[in-house]
């Protein structure tokens, strides 16, 4: 049986996006310089590799525009989204589109068989998982920089504490990579 | 050379203290969870013997704290403290950042001194603590000197649980890239990632794309 696992950088003050993401510039104004996988590719991969689909947020594959004509993940993909939108097939991944992150988070599951579900962001999906208890895992990549403003993750995950585990701690070249179980 | 450090025990979700802080809850409401990793099994309250039970990494950064030559606060971290009972260790001289004189119960402990202007303090406590480190903690007092450009390191304690509210102490920094070298990662014991990192000058920060 997978889990269900979140996996995204974060600068130490917990932001996983600059300001002002577009199209262009989807982390952020000076996001892309400090935010992301860096030497440590082969993270963001495990990953990958451990998932049978993903779960990913509206504004996301917005701003990234659906990740184009070959998304890297080669898998079923759940998008939750208050407007229905017919399924899209880019490449080897299938974008289907849910009422909901509760029902992304159950439809994945189900699609992924015996492998994990990985909640790829953004900030906001993320955090309605794990307000709705449906996150087994974080895989974060802690970013040695202050960026001051722009999407914060863990912004709304409820007054409920969430009580952690750390598995795992691996000292990168620039990040510090850290993973939690998260506790019942 | 002296180095000021600011030492602080932060949730995953950046928070430094429960919600509902106040003169009577200063870490606010499960608040002290941030810290048990320091005092393991205080309960009943005698930190002293919880601190002594410590070992390993969380012992080293514990003992690193401790040795400190000297220590600059804010008042909103010194008051509801009692003042530490106006030593916080060994006798190291302690600077508080206030506009206010010291309220009367502090105003006769010797190695206090109320002052208002932090560029000023630092170099007070940098002088004061000789070839030691300088103690940093509060969270308006790190945003203040990161912004001011005086704050030399930042030493993490991260503790592994969402608050999801309280004070945080990554805020009102400005929208501004603060590149940080990360100069030590040790895992403790409790599921704390101690995590260290050396501020640049703020000249060098300028110099990033």
């Amino acid at each position: 049986m997978g889990v269900v696992e979140i996996s995204l950088a974060l600068s130490l003050d917990g932001y996983v996006t600059g300001p002002h993401p577009t199209p262009e510039q989807p982390l952020g104004i000076g996001g892309a310089d400090v935010i992301g996988p860096g030497g440590e590719r082969w993270l963001v991969e495990e990953s990958i590799a451990a998932a049978g689909a993903v779960v990913a947020g509206r504004r996301t594959y917005d701003i990234v525009d659906g990740w184009g004509e070959d998304p890297p993940f080669k898998m079923p993909a759940f998008v939750p989204t208050h407007r229905p939108r017919e399924v899209r097939t880019a490449g080897a991944t299938t974008f289907t589109f849910v009422p909901d992150v509760q029902s992304a988070v159950a439809q994945a599951k189900a699609a992924a068989g015996d492998k994990n579900v990985l909640i790829m962001g953004g900030a906001s999906t993320a955090d309605q998982a794990l307000q709705l208890g449906l996150v087994d895992q974080l895989n974060l990549h802690i970013e040695p920089v202050l960026l001051g403003g722009g999407t914060r993750l863990f912004d709304d995950v409820g007054s409920d504490r969430i009580m952690l585990e750390r598995t795992r701690l691996i000292e990168g070249p620039r990040a510090t990579h850290v993973q939690y179980r998260v506790l019942r | 050379m002296s180095c000021s450090v600011l030492y602080m025990s932060m949730s995953l979700d950046g928070f430094i203290a429960g919600p509902n802080e106040g003169p009577d809850n200063g870490l606010g409401d499960g608040g002290d969870q941030l810290h048990e990793w320091a005092f393991p099994g205080a309960e009943g309250g005698d930190f002293e013997a919880a601190a002594r039970r410590l070992r390993g990494v969380n012992r080293q950064v514990y003992d690193e704290f401790m040795s400190t030559g000297a220590v600059v606060a804010g008042r909103g971290t010194f008051e509801p403290a009692g003042g530490w009972g106006g030593d916080h260790h060994d006798g190291a001289p302690i600077y508080i950042l206030s506009r206010n004189p010291a309220p009367d119960w502090a105003a006769d402990w010797s190695l206090v001194h109320y002052v208002s202007d932090l560029d000023a303090a630092m170099g007070d406590a940098k002088r004061a603590a000789g070839d030691k480190n300088v103690l940093v903690h509060g969270a308006a007092i790190a945003q203040r000197a990161l912004t001011a450009g005086l704050l030399d390191e930042i030493e993490i304690a991260l503790v592994p649980v969402l608050f999801g509210d309280g004070r945080r102490l990554f805020e009102h920094l400005g929208v501004v890239q603060r590149q940080l070298e990360r100069i030590r990662v040790l895992e403790g014991d409790a599921g704390v990632t101690h995590l260290r990192y050396r501020v640049p000058s703020s000249e060098a920060n300028k110099k990033q794309p």
